[in-house]
């Protein structure tokens, strides 16, 4: 190998090299090519909520005027109470709820993604234009305690024993189980959009709709989330929840050794 | 050189070998080459005449042989470098830039209403040739489904996005990790070596519930494993 000039393909291994090069490539592309997924047939499609958070719906739904909401809310107070806060155990506190949260359970009410009577009689008579100026007001409504209005929150304190689940539930999650904890997503801690906060809620809403999500009667939750954790929970652990958060110990993340 | 007749020209072959020298070569001394084998001292045909005849041509001239051998070691060395670089190439470069552009894209904000990530299509499921797929979403804070069951040794393939932020599939007991970005499909053909829960914590910080993070595969002998039927998606309980 003593020339002194040489071009690449000038020699005989340079064109072997140039030529597997080449056909390497070829091969290469070629089995990119062949790379496509096989979807098989897909099974009946179900959606749990027509509501996906671009920015648009974001926008619309946290774009609503709590002046106009305030007068569009007082043929609420029958069932939610005149301050946001309903003397039923089983009907939601709408006080201190997050715009976005509030708009997406209207939605999915209209949908019929979350079935209920009741509230879907109640919509007809809403316009939805009207669905983010409830939001924008209920979000202002403080959660402070007042002794004047007939509330259900806050109910007694948990039972024995619950406090200790709850509040291991809410601050750490349980790892074994993959069940995230409370406070990640509802809580003081930090909040995810769609979730609730879930300081100044009822015991017996909250068990309801724990024990809905459950056996997944209530379903209209974003990527199987809430069923998920839900059925992972026992029976006691869902009541030691629900009594948790109804005795206003969700009330900031001092947790339980802190009064509401 | 001459026109030499016997097959082992002695007096063809020069007795300075510049080129041996210049490679260095072990093989060659400075009177007797590998190549030359006299047969003057021997009685019998060993490996290195049958060498010597296999080679001939390289064998027979000392020059034009050594150059003959130094281009096809320099071809080999090529095609094997080349081999490995484009080996490389293809699963660092090739896979994840055609991924990039023509590979699938959901859009995470809208995986429950459409397309391969809708909640009715994810779980295990199995394609027309018979090979298992699975197919996970990854948010804040879980893996959807939370627990697939798979057969032991049979290669599953799975395929993950996220819903919001990046999150990594660690499967304990394995070396597998599979990243869930955004936007983007992963897609990874595991398979697991015995019978068993493999966890799957999650491996990138992703918020607050990033610890308790975890769902699991469930291993099953290969007779107990009923795979999912046409249309079916299978997954088993969470715990």
């Amino acid at each position: 190998m003593r020339r002194t000039e040489s071009a690449p393909l000038r020699t005989s291994a340079g064109r072997v090299a140039g030529l597997g090069l080449a056909m390497l490539t070829i091969v290469a592309s070629m089995m990119l090519w062949a790379q496509s997924s096989k979807l098989t047939s897909k099974p009946g499609l179900r959606v749990p909520s027509d509501v996906s958070w671009t920015e648009d719906t974001i926008a619309l739904a946290s774009g609503g005027s709590v002046v106009r909401g305030l007068i569009l809310s007082r043929r609420c107070d029958r069932c939610h109470g005149g301050e946001g806060f309903s003397s039923r155990p089983t009907t939601p506190n709408l006080a201190g709820l997050d715009r976005l949260s509030f708009w997406k359970q209207l939605q999915d009410f209209r949908s019929g993604k979350r079935p209920s009577f009741i509230m879907q009689q109640v919509l007809q008579f809403v316009l939805p234009e009207s669905d983010p100026d409830l939001a924008a007001y209920y979000s202002m409504l403080p959660t402070s305690s007042d002794p004047q209005d007939v509330r259900e929150f806050p109910s007694a304190a948990p039972a024995a024993g619950h406090t200790t689940i709850a509040a291991r539930l809410v601050s750490l999650g349980d790892g074994r189980r993959g069940i995230p904890p409370c406070q990640a997503c509802h809580g003081p801690v930090a909040f995810v959009r769609g979730a609730p906060p879930l300081r100044a809620q009822n015991t017996g809403y909250i068990l309801e709709q724990l024990e809905a999500f459950a056996d997944a009667s209530r379903a209209n939750d974003i990527n199987i989330s809430m069923r998920s954790i839900s059925a992972a929970l026992t029976d006691e652990e869902r009541r030691a929840l629900a009594e948790y958060y109804g005795a206003g110990f969700g009330m900031n993340s001092a947790g339980a050794t802190a009064a509401p | 050189m001459g026109n030499c007749a016997q097959p082992w020209p002695e007096k063809c072959i020069s007795s300075r070998l510049p080129h041996a020298q210049d490679l260095g070569s072990a093989l060659y001394t400075k009177n007797q080459p590998l190549c030359h084998i006299s047969m003057r001292n021997r009685s019998t045909i060993g490996p290195m005449h049958v060498m010597q005849a296999t080679f001939g041509r390289l064998c027979a001239d000392e020059e034009r042989g050594t150059e003959m051998r130094s281009k096809i070691g320099l071809v080999l060395g090529i095609l094997a470098f080349l081999a490995v670089f484009l080996l490389m190439r293809y699963y660092e470069f090739d896979l994840p830039v055609w991924n990039y552009f023509f590979g699938y894209r959901p859009d995470p904000l809208s995986l429950h209403l459409s397309g391969e990530f809708v909640e009715s299509n994810l779980g295990l499921t199995q394609e027309t040739d018979g090979s298992l797929t699975a197919r996970l979403v990854a948010q804040q804070f879980l893996f959807v489904p939370q627990c697939i069951e798979v057969p032991v040794g049979v290669p599953i393939r799975f395929r993950v996005t996220s819903a919001d932020v990046v999150h990594v599939l660690f499967f304990a007991g394995t070396t597998y990790r599979i990243r869930a970005a955004p936007g983007y499909v992963s897609e990874s053909r595991l398979q697991f070596p015995h019978v068993g829960t493999f966890s799957i914590p999650c491996h990138e910080f992703c918020g607050g519930g990033h610890y308790a993070m975890r769902s699991r595969v469930l291993a099953v002998p290969k007779e107990q494993f009923h795979p999912p039927q046409s249309g079916e998606r299978s997954a088993c309980a969470p715990h």
